[in-house]
């Protein structure tokens, strides 16, 4: 199911919330929490029947696993073996792992076998179940710090909870399950709160907003001109990558959004995913602010047990440019995901060694340890650091948003080839959206000579506007900082509106599939 | 308007604007109704008929008419006024891209459920004998919550953006600002080129034909579908049914040639005018037999899309008579004349238009 669908909006999430709230009026805690996952894998298998038995088997062999380790250590808790500490982790991280790979990367690997050795191997056509990435993460942290002993065997309601919450199930945030089992846990969070749903109700709209009236416009000329990679001239490349780095801002961080708006509405906080990226002035610091719980994720369970920065400058270096490769790999079973995960390796392993660089205005307040933080030996001015930060990641993206290597190689090419054949206007044409259609009708009767100009500036005006949209505060900023208003009540119930009656096009979500 | 108000009072001041807002777009969306689904047009506006696939069933349930003009896309051109004027009725369209036959007895039995007919012209494209006997609308992506009647997904219809800032200023424009039709009910033609060039940068034969297919080969759905038809009809004695095979290019046969399928089609057609000929309420016409537009192909736009031209051509054949099979003698000599052409179709497009034949493998 589709947060941006009229079955969610009506009827999924008003039963949701009520029954919720009801079951939890008559102090039935773990009836509440089965009725929520109950709904949660109504919510998932809505898109396939056949992706509920993925995850409820997922579910089931990591809860085990946590219930085995919780028997054994209890009858061995004097004398704990070390080598079956060892095994149990490697049971659980390869059986993640290869769930992982079978669903994701098995045809990609068998695609690549035919392709170097000729081996006429029969491609399995496997179906992607959506979300696996990020509910196999979720319980790969939960398993790898249960095998550690770091983290408590959890009752199966509240692992069912963490797993399966519908609001982060299929597109992230990436959760802990310290940050959330407390949170179902919580007695004190289990009525209904004004505070947090109007809150919830903002962050919700905010991420539809994104997500429907920004990014499914943008998509329609960066489609176009991925598609027709061939045709374009060194503008409409251009354009196609500023489209693209706009459109999956508000499309993923659209769907961050809705997803903390509908936690915060069952009163559970979801971690913040998206802080302003593209305010950024370092790749680095890019990083630190894009898909934030990925970062910490690949931080914490990668970066952390490979050495982190303290084997040395290479290591470091190297340790680095792992997380960056892996993080490629994560998003996509394509060549194109791992040359732009190694790209982006290499920009913050060079960013790290504080050559050359901009410093982050907040760099300072934005240092979690006491350490002060380090300064580029040639200091750039903040300006041309955004622009070159800004500059790589739309340029990356020409890889990223690519179906293969040669259809990227075709865009650097024509990017570079500095001819203007007048594509830019065809792939203006390609925005069709009936908000303009008036506009173009009526150009297309009276004027058509000016229907390009007009195609044109609609689309300048659609990137103007994502600018302004993405130059604002952000959605934390605007949820949590500002008082609540009726001006505001009524804005947002504009917005509201606007995005229901926008459901009728066809819209998919970008990291559905990663 | 700034003042500070409580998280209760901004919940409730949102869904009060939210309801008012969904209340305003739905009553639009209903006084206006582009797509028919709630009722008829409203007294002063037009009949504005341009996207098939959502105003077909609501127009069949809302509409006057008497008479049904049932097709492919290769009858949108008609205009209504045409059969009004010549059989004297008050007729409609009702039009399925592919002209699946499945779909079209489903559009007919709508039209039968609500009103009494007097005629049914049915145009029975060659493929419209031989393709699946099924459902196509779900598979096609076509707008379900418009055919069923199920009034809860009709939101998809009631809350939707397209039909807010683009169906409903269409329909009032079209009605007071253009000399709009209504007899042109979801025509083309204006927008094309008609032109033997034209056929021929659509067409591309490939260079190595497919071995010749069993003359039975679509057989099984041929007797499907003609049972449908025979079925409908048996069941409306009172109304009189036209049912007309089109006249495709000789491009076309030449495409059938190409995939083998030459003796499959003839024998599915000659099978499907044999048993619609047994129906006392149906008069059976073969447009193939006109050799004057089969083989002129600056009328087409393509291999079988002809122009408007035609269209009004037929509609006069079916007043006239003419090419009517009214018994086995009328229908052997048909389709003597059209397996005439269709098997040396290669053999003349070579001989004529060698130069212009694109090839698909070259």
């Amino acid at each position: 199911m589709l947060f941006n669908s009229y079955i969610f909006i009506f009827i999924f999430l008003p039963v949701t919330l009520l029954g919720y709230y009801l079951i939890n009026h008559f102090k039935k805690y773990s009836i509440a929490k089965l009725f929520l996952a109950g709904m949660s894998l109504w919510f998932y298998a809505y898109f396939n029947l056949y992706y509920l038995f993925i995850i409820i088997g997922s579910v089931i062999f990591n809860y085990s696993l946590s219930y085995i380790i919780d028997r054994y250590y209890r009858k061995n808790s004097s004398s704990v073996s070390e080598s079956m500490q060892k095994i149990f982790l490697l049971t659980g991280v390869l059986a993640n792992l290869s769930l992982l790979f079978y669903f994701k990367y098995f045809d990609f690997l068998l695609d690549n076998i035919n392709y170097f050795f000729n081996a006429g191997l029969r491609l399995h056509n496997i179906l992607l179940p959506l979300g696996i990435s990020f509910f196999t993460f979720q319980q790969l942290s939960f398993i790898i710090d249960r095998a550690k002993l770091k983290a408590p065997h959890y009752n199966f309601t509240n692992y069912l909870c963490f797993v399966t919450f519908f609001p982060q199930l299929v597109a992230g945030p990436i959760v802990l399950y310290e940050e959330m089992i407390p949170q179902f846990e919580d007695k004190n969070k289990k009525s209904f709160n004004t505070d947090n749903f109007s809150k919830g109700l903002m962050f919700f709209v905010i991420g539809l907003s994104k997500k429907v009236l920004l990014a499914d416009v943008l998509a329609m000329p960066a489609n176009h001109g991925f598609s027709n990679a061939g045709f374009l001239d060194t503008p409409s490349v251009l354009v196609t990558a500023l489209c693209f780095t706009f459109q999956l801002y508000f499309d993923f961080s659209g769907y961050s959004d809705m997803a903390i708006g509908l936690g915060r509405m069952f009163n559970i906080e979801l971690p913040v995913n998206f802080n302003s990226p593209y305010h950024a002035t370092t790749v680095k610091e890019f990083w630190q602010r894009w898909h934030i719980t990925l970062s910490k994720f690949f931080f914490r369970y990668v970066y952390i047990p490979a050495g982190g920065s303290r084997k040395g400058k290479l290591r470091t270096t190297f340790n680095v440019f792992l997380v960056f490769f892996l993080s490629g790999i994560w998003h996509g079973a394509n060549w194109t995901f791992f040359i732009w995960g190694a790209a982006h390796g290499l920009m913050v392993a060079f960013d790290n060694l504080y050559l050359i660089g901009s410093v982050p205005a907040n760099a300072n307040q934005n240092s979690s340890d006491s350490k002060k933080q380090k300064v580029p030996k040639i200091k750039l001015p903040r300006f041309v650091g955004w622009l070159y930060t800004f500059m790589f990641w739309s340029l990356s993206l020409l890889f990223f948003g690519s179906d293969s290597i040669s259809t990227s190689i075709t865009m650097f090419k024509n990017l570079f080839a500095f001819k203007n054949t007048g594509y830019i206007y065809k792939l203006a044409s390609s925005i069709n959206t009936s908000e303009f259609y008036l506009v173009n009708k009526a150009v297309s009767m009276k004027a058509p000579q000016y229907s390009n100009y007009v195609y044109l500036f609609l689309l300048c005006l659609v990137l103007v506007i994502s600018a302004l949209v993405i130059k604002a505060k952000n959605a934390r900023q605007i949820v949590l900082e500002r008082p609540l208003t009726t001006k505001k009540a009524v804005g947002f119930a504009v917005l509201f509106i606007w995005c229901v009656i926008s459901f009728s096009q066809i819209s998919t979500f970008i990291y559905f599939n990663f | 308007m700034k003042k500070e108000i409580s998280s209760k009072n901004f919940i409730k001041t949102f869904f009060v604007t939210f309801l008012i807002l969904a209340v305003l777009v739905v009553g639009l969306v209903v006084f206006f109704d582009p797509f028919y689904h709630y009722h008829k047009p409203l007294p002063f506006l037009k009949s504005v008929l341009s996207e098939k696939e959502y105003q077909v069933p609501g127009s069949l349930d809302h509409f006057d008419y008497d008479a049904v003009i049932l097709g492919s896309s290769v009858a949108e051109n008609y205009n209504n006024r045409w059969f009004d004027d010549n059989f004297d009725c008050r007729s409609i369209k009702a039009i399925r891209s592919y002209g699946a036959t499945y779909d079209l007895i489903y559009y007919l039995n709508r039209a039968f459920d609500t009103h009494e007919l007097k005629y049914v012209f049915m145009n029975l494209d060659p493929t419209s004998v031989t393709r699946e006997c099924e459902d196509t609308f779900e598979f096609t992506g076509a707008p379900l919550y418009l055919y069923d009647k199920n009034p809860v997904n009709d939101i998809e219809y009631l809350l939707n953006k397209d039909v807010l800032f683009k169906q409903i200023p269409y329909t009032i424009a079209s009605s007071y600002m253009r000399d709009y039709d209504e007899g042109e009910s979801y025509n083309w033609y204006s927008s094309k080129t008609f032109s033997k060039d034209a056929v021929f940068s659509h067409y591309y034969r490939s260079t190595t034909p497919e071995p010749v297919k069993d003359e039975d080969y679509y057989m099984d759905l041929a007797k499907q579908n003609v049972a449908l038809i025979k079925e409908t009809a048996e069941k409306h004695p009172e109304t009189q049914f036209y049912i007309f095979i089109p006249p495709y290019s000789i491009v076309w046969w030449d495409s059938i040639y190409n995939v083998g399928e030459t003796g499959c089609y003839l024998k599915a057609e000659k099978y499907a005018v044999s048993e619609l000929l047994k129906e006392k309420n149906i008069r059976v016409f073969n447009f193939q037999q006109d050799l004057d537009i089969v083989y002129n192909l600056d009328l087409f736009m393509d291999s079988l899309h002809f122009s408007q031209n035609i269209n009004h051509v037929l509609c006069d054949y079916l007043k006239e008579g003419k090419y009517e099979i009214k018994d086995e003698s009328d229908m052997n000599s048909s389709f003597e004349i059209v397996s005439e052409y269709a098997f040396n179709a290669a053999e003349y497009l070579n001989e004529n238009y060698g130069d212009d034949i694109q090839y698909s493998n070259p």
